[in-house]
């Protein structure tokens, strides 16, 4: 959190809470992914290129017109929002990059529902097997990897590798409901389209944490006094100093032990999420004798012996275990006694020695 | 020299998958597809019942004429795609024109169109789609074919020596052909007005 208020997060006076200007353009520039959203749920009824037209282009212009009229007061301008879409190109690029080894190794056709897409854009009519579909699907991919990029950073105050995995698992989770339930081919996926949904999205992840980094790293080349790895200005006590409209550093660090357990406590939640997604999927669907994906010799649909259903049981274990491993690490001990004391102490309880935290 | 090996490792991270995906889709998807459809083309079968079945005979203003119906048809149209996705391929065009022979006199014959067989849509929900995919796979359906009574008033046959002629445009993921099938053989007519 940044510090303060946290409900700062959904309304502060400026309105860049997530219920003002910045949960307005988060879902402005998300709203890519509606598009597609509402093709699958109406079973393509509505064709890609109508959901995309009114659910993406429209929403973009008012957008980006909208970032022209309120400069400044929301912590949003046109330099954070340039800077934040160089920043949203990395994530669905490692993304991508991610799927490419299960296509070498395991034969995942990562790439299949692009043609479908760009068919449907483009009204193509006969084979949907073209570079035509395939480019304009590509595109479409794109776009909407990039708005989820951006509607994260448009939606938190600081970057962490924390915020960041629990954006790409809301996506996950996004992406294992709607694909089996509202997607035709998709309908009874083996448990490898579950992992590489997974892990294509943690390396997503991964890749919102990783940009403002990079950018930060070569513009204190140029501008030593000016990093940039936060979306707008942060007002709490860590801030080294408010730079107004303009995105600024902060001195804010997590234990890194912290994240990690966080961290690995949201996988046990978010991995039993998707267990009894996976269980209500398989068990949902009448049986198939089809071997989707893979070179001719898929993996199985659920593993003999082991139901999906009983997964989830030790990953929520897992998620409260890491829970508690996080919170407890936050505590810091004292120099002076060893003590152990509240997160936000700065004195020890027991020999009320100073216990100010290193970052 | 920095700055250029930077951007160009930039350029590569963002551009890698995208240049996989089509290097890939040229030696790996596309001649898969072309596999598959090829495969699943070469594979269907055509079908004619040995039994034609006399329907209706009826007066018309210079004679009479005679109803018969030949069950045809195209079988093994299911087929997996490149993903292992079980697809119908579609049929456009198909023609059946057949002549039934009896004592050196053809007492039948048959010419019909049909401009599309049916298949699911794609757009179906799996379990509505399955069981589709599965009810088409053998796609048959009754001909009707006609004849001049007058011949079989005195004595209905039994049995007669069909020509057929059946051709279709059979249409894959991607690629399609016209398949065209020819043969004759004795088939049994029955009798079945009420």
């Amino acid at each position: 959190m940044s510090g303060g208020n946290p409900l700062n997060y959904l309304t502060d006076k400026e309105g860049g809470g997530w219920f003002g200007f910045r949960g307005l353009f988060a879902i402005i520039f998300a709203s890519a992914q509606f598009g597609l959203f509402i093709h699958w749920v109406t079973y393509t009824g509505v064709t890609l290129s109508a959901g995309m037209f009114y659910l993406t282009l429209i929403p973009f212009m008012i957008g980006i017109v909208f970032t022209g009229l309120l400069p400044g007061k929301s912590g949003i301008t046109p330099k954070t929002f340039l800077i934040i879409a160089v920043w949203s190109l990395l994530a669905y690029s490692l993304y991508d990059w991610a799927r490419v080894p299960m296509n070498l190794l395991i034969g995942v056709p990562f790439w299949d529902h692009w043609f479908d897409w760009g068919a449907s854009i483009l009204g193509s009519t006969g084979t949907l097997f073209t570079y035509e579909n395939l480019t304009a699907g590509l595109i479409a991919h794109i776009l909407r990897g990039w708005g989820f990029a951006m509607a994260y950073y448009l939606l938190v105050r600081r970057v962490t590798l924390f915020s960041a995995f629990v954006f790409a698992f809301f996506m996950t989770v996004l992406y294992w409901v709607v694909f089996p339930i509202f997607v035709l081919t998709d309908a009874l996926p083996p448990w490898i389209w579950w992992y590489t949904a997974w892990q294509s999205h943690m390396a997503f992840a991964v890749g919102l944490w990783l940009a403002p980094k990079i950018f930060t790293f070569y513009k204190k080349k140029d501008q030593k006094d000016e990093a940039v790895p936060t979306t707008s200005k942060i007002f709490p006590h860590n801030a080294t100093k408010d730079q107004g409209d303009q995105a600024v550093a902060t001195t804010y660090h997590r234990k890194w032990k912290t994240t990690l357990y966080a961290i690995l406590a949201l996988q046990g939640f978010g991995l039993a999420i998707g267990f009894i997604i996976f269980g209500y999927v398989v068990g949902s669907q009448p049986p198939s004798i089809y071997p989707v994906f893979g070179y001719g010799k898929p993996p199985p649909i659920v593993i003999d012996g082991f139901s999906s259903y009983y997964w989830a049981i030790p990953s929520v274990i897992a998620g409260f275990v890491f829970s508690y491993l996080a919170h407890n690490s936050t505590r810091i001990g004292c120099a002076n006694c060893g003590h152990i004391n509240a997160n936000k102490s700065l004195f020890c309880n027991q020999c009320g020695n100073s216990i100010v935290p290193k970052p | 020299m920095y700055v250029a090996i930077v951007i160009l490792i930039f350029i590569f991270v963002y551009l890698g998958p995208y240049i996989f995906v089509y290097a890939r889709t040229e030696t790996w998807t596309f001649p898969r597809i072309d596999e598959r459809d090829i495969k699943a083309i070469d594979e269907t079968d055509p079908y004619v019942n040995p039994v034609v079945n006399l329907t209706k005979v009826y007066r018309v203003h210079d004679g009479s004429e005679a109803n018969y119906t030949l069950d045809t048809g195209i079988l093994n149209r299911k087929f997996l795609d490149w993903i292992g996705f079980p697809l119908v391929l579609e049929v456009k065009n198909f023609s059946l024109k057949a002549s039934g022979i009896y004592l050196g006199k053809v007492i039948f014959h048959c010419n019909y169109m049909e401009a599309d067989f049916p298949k699911p849509t794609g757009t179906e929900p799996w379990y509505i789609y399955q069981p589709l995919v599965d009810k088409y796979d053998n796609t048959t359906q009754n001909v009707p074919c006609y004849g001049d009574a007058s011949l079989i008033e005195k004595n209905t046959p039994t049995s007669a020596l069909l020509n057929w002629t059946m051709s279709g445009k059979l249409v894959g993921d991607k690629n399609d052909r016209i398949r065209t099938w020819s043969d004759f053989g004795v088939v049994k007519i029955a009798d079945v007005r009420r």
